[in-house]
């Protein structure tokens, strides 16, 4: 069952390279969320109630619910275009993130761990490498928050990995995940628009030598 | 006793938000002696409490003492910067809370034990400093203060997935705790060897934006070219040396382990890339904080070296730190002088400041001597000491290249320096500027004169504290 869901969860990202809507990628951060929750709820069962009760509250809450729901409010109250524009093609992003993930796959065998947490590696990676090329590749400061985004799902996923034996570690990890977020979507978004109207990263240049 | 602390922590905050003058004094006084009253209690072998999450060692308490005297200077400073800016009070109370954070979680790096907590507190740093760069308002400041945010949280997520792997690589040995005491000597016999280099790596790369080396210092230098100076000051000096301590406490980590050598390499690549990126850049700077933040740049690549080359270069890399922290903190509360004078950044309309200010000439001329490494300063033995180990250990190459850069480095910070102090600049300028106290300057000096001291004459206790935190690295 886990695997199924991990394999969607790699779906996801594959379509996240192509989609030329803000809007897709919004509603894959929200696809995300709930695949991580499932997982989450079958994986780790045998932690304590209170962290288990926070693990599945960040995910279901907080990253299927929350963020997304906020990002979309943020792009229709400023006016945001609703394209995502990259530097590249659809098409070549989604081959640049299929070699990404088939990179992924490569680390994770040659890391030689035992088996039963491959999957939970390779797809860990895959989202951290397509989290960064989504930083890489797109214009809009938005998008490079949901690029963030993904790849902190992607640490969420290692976590879990080894959530039964460091649930303490994990936590923390969650509470300030959650914490930053709060921080960069608060207060910052609202004060870049005093310099950027269409939230561009190029506008944001003038500190060079 | 580290209880009483964060909580005194939280009491501070709370009451410098209530936002009103008098309280600040109080509030922030209170607060350093608390700070002083920690760093002495654990200084004579008191016990921190919370044993599985905090543990002092030589290396913490060194780095301690140097955050408490950068912050009662830093503090002092912090005053006189805002009384001549006409921000709000709640302005203030702003960034009196996030120093008062920032402080708190810096300490909290350098007496944590427990990996997790050690990282979270580092998180912390990043989370505070971001309101404290952000003080000026301007547009560059929030460019400056959006980048640094995301930059390091990506770079701290990074060494977050490092410190996941390296879990996942011991979670056969079964460690009850998580934390540097614990695990020392449990990777002596690792076979999963990219495992650890893969999560040496991330780690190395993520505190990097804390530390100021190659691949993530951009963040570090746009952050001081914006920050209050005082703000500044913290940055390069005790944000920097959150950085070295994490890094530091994962390479003795890892040191009895399969990977040391290659540990070794990626630490000499990052440090001389640094020297390298900060000579490059310093020729065409313009703005005399990026200058400097440079030099803290170039600094940090020859204590990342210095790591990297091992045996007496450790010593020398600590030594390095001590100095650095204290000769930089005293410059860059000298350059907030200097912009309040001049009201401008730019190197250019800078001179004549010894006629203007000569206490603070002074100043310059000493961090001068002191960062260009002329004899009696302390940069002096421990660069000597850096680069005989480098001829002992074949790494001849690296090390002429690496003096030819200094050189470089210093014939750039000589040219600005005396632009500033000897400079021709309009007449007409120097009769706007405001007068500045000379009160103002004693700390600084001080800071120096303490530089200077620890350099012709270092105390015993100093070295003896310097090689007990070497310890348990190998002979």
């Amino acid at each position: 069952m886990t695997t199924l869901l991990i394999i969607i969860f790699i779906i996801t990202l594959f379509y996240s390279a192509i989609s030329g809507r803000m809007f897709t990628l919004i509603n894959l951060l929200m696809i995300q969320g709930f695949l991580l929750f499932g997982v989450a709820l079958i994986e780790l069962r045998e932690l304590n109630l209170l962290n288990l009760i926070l693990i599945l509250l960040e995910t279901l809450i907080f990253k299927a619910i929350l963020v997304p729901f906020l990002l979309k409010r943020t792009i229709r109250q400023n006016n945001i275009k609703r394209e995502v524009e990259p530097y590249m093609s659809g098409i070549n992003s989604l081959l640049i993130v299929s070699v990404l993930i088939v990179l992924s796959f490569i680390l994770t065998f040659s890391l030689q761990d035992t088996f039963h947490k491959i999957i939970y590696f390779t797809a860990a990676f895959s989202a951290i490498n397509t989290g960064l090329f989504l930083i890489m590749s797109r214009k809009k400061i938005i998008t490079h928050l949901i690029g963030y985004i993904i790849l902190e799902n992607g640490i969420v996923l290692l976590s879990f990995s080894v959530g039964n034996e460091m649930p303490m570690i994990v936590n923390a990890g969650i509470l300030l995940d959650i914490l930053v977020s709060v921080l960069l979507f608060g207060f910052f978004l609202s004060k870049i628009k005093d310099i950027s109207k269409d939230f561009e990263i190029t506008k944001l240049s003038k500190l060079k030598d | 006793m580290i209880l009483a602390y964060f909580i005194l922590t939280i009491i501070t905050v709370l009451l410098v938000l209530l936002k009103h003058k008098v309280v600040h004094y109080i509030a922030m006084s209170v607060f350093t002696i608390g700070q002083l009253l920690l760093n002495v209690y654990l200084g004579m072998g008191g016990k921190p409490g919370f044993e599985d999450y905090f543990k002092v060692d030589s290396l913490g308490l060194i780095f301690l003492t140097l955050l408490s005297v950068v912050s009662i200077t830093t503090i002092i400073q912090s005053f006189i910067y805002l009384s001549k800016r006409k921000d709000s009070i709640a302005h203030k109370s702003y960034y009196f809370a996030s120093m008062v954070v920032f402080i708190a979680s810096m300490s909290g790096v350098f007496i944590s034990d427990h990996i997790g907590v050690m990282w979270i507190f580092a998180e912390t740093t990043s989370l505070s400093i971001a309101l404290l760069i952000y003080h000026e308002r301007t547009s560059e400041a929030i460019e400056a203060t959006w980048k640094y945010i995301f930059v390091s949280t990506i770079g701290l997520s990074f060494s977050f997935i490092g410190i996941l792997l390296l879990d996942i690589s011991i979670s056969g040995v079964n460690a009850s705790m998580f934390t540097f005491s614990e695990l020392q000597g449990l990777f002596i016999n690792t076979q999963n060897i990219l495992m650890l280099q893969l999560s040496f790596l991330l780690i190395v790369i993520g505190f990097s934006v804390k530390m100021g080396v190659f691949p993530l210092h951009t963040v570090c230098i746009d952050a001081h070219s914006v920050a209050p100076s005082p703000v500044s000051a913290m940055v390069s000096t005790s944000l920097m040396n959150v950085g070295f301590v994490a890094i530091f406490r994962f390479f003795t980590l890892l040191s009895h382990s399969p990977v040391a050598g290659w540990m070794s390499h990626v630490l000499i690549i990052l440090g001389g890339v640094s020297i390298l990126v900060a000579a490059i850049y310093m020729v065409k700077v313009k703005n005399i904080k990026r200058l400097i933040a440079y030099s803290s740049v170039e600094n940090m690549g020859l204590v990342a070296l210095a790591i990297g080359v091992g045996g007496i270069a450790w010593f020398a890399a600590i030594f390095h730190l001590i100095i650095h922290t204290l000769v930089k903190s005293g410059i860059f509360y000298q350059i907030g002088q200097i912009i309040r004078f001049y009201k401008t950044k730019k190197v250019y309309y800078l001179g004549k400041y010894f006629s203007v200010n000569p206490i603070g000439a002074v100043v310059i001329i000493l961090a001068f001597i002191m960062l260009s490494g002329i004899p009696p300063s302390g940069f002096f033995f421990s660069e000597f000491m850096l680069f005989s180990a480098m001829f002992k250990g074949d790494y001849i190459v690296i090390a002429v290249i690496v003096m030819l850069l200094l050189c470089f480095i210093i014939y750039t910070i000589a040219k600005y320096f005396f632009k500033i102090l000897f400079g021709n600049i309009n007449p007409d300028l120097l009769e706007k500027g405001e007068k500045i106290s000379k009160w103002e300057t004693i700390p600084q000096l001080i800071l120096l004169l303490g530089a200077l001291y620890i350099s012709i004459a270092p105390p015993p206790f100093l070295s003896e504290l310097i090689q007990d935190a070497l310890i348990t690295l190998p002979k």
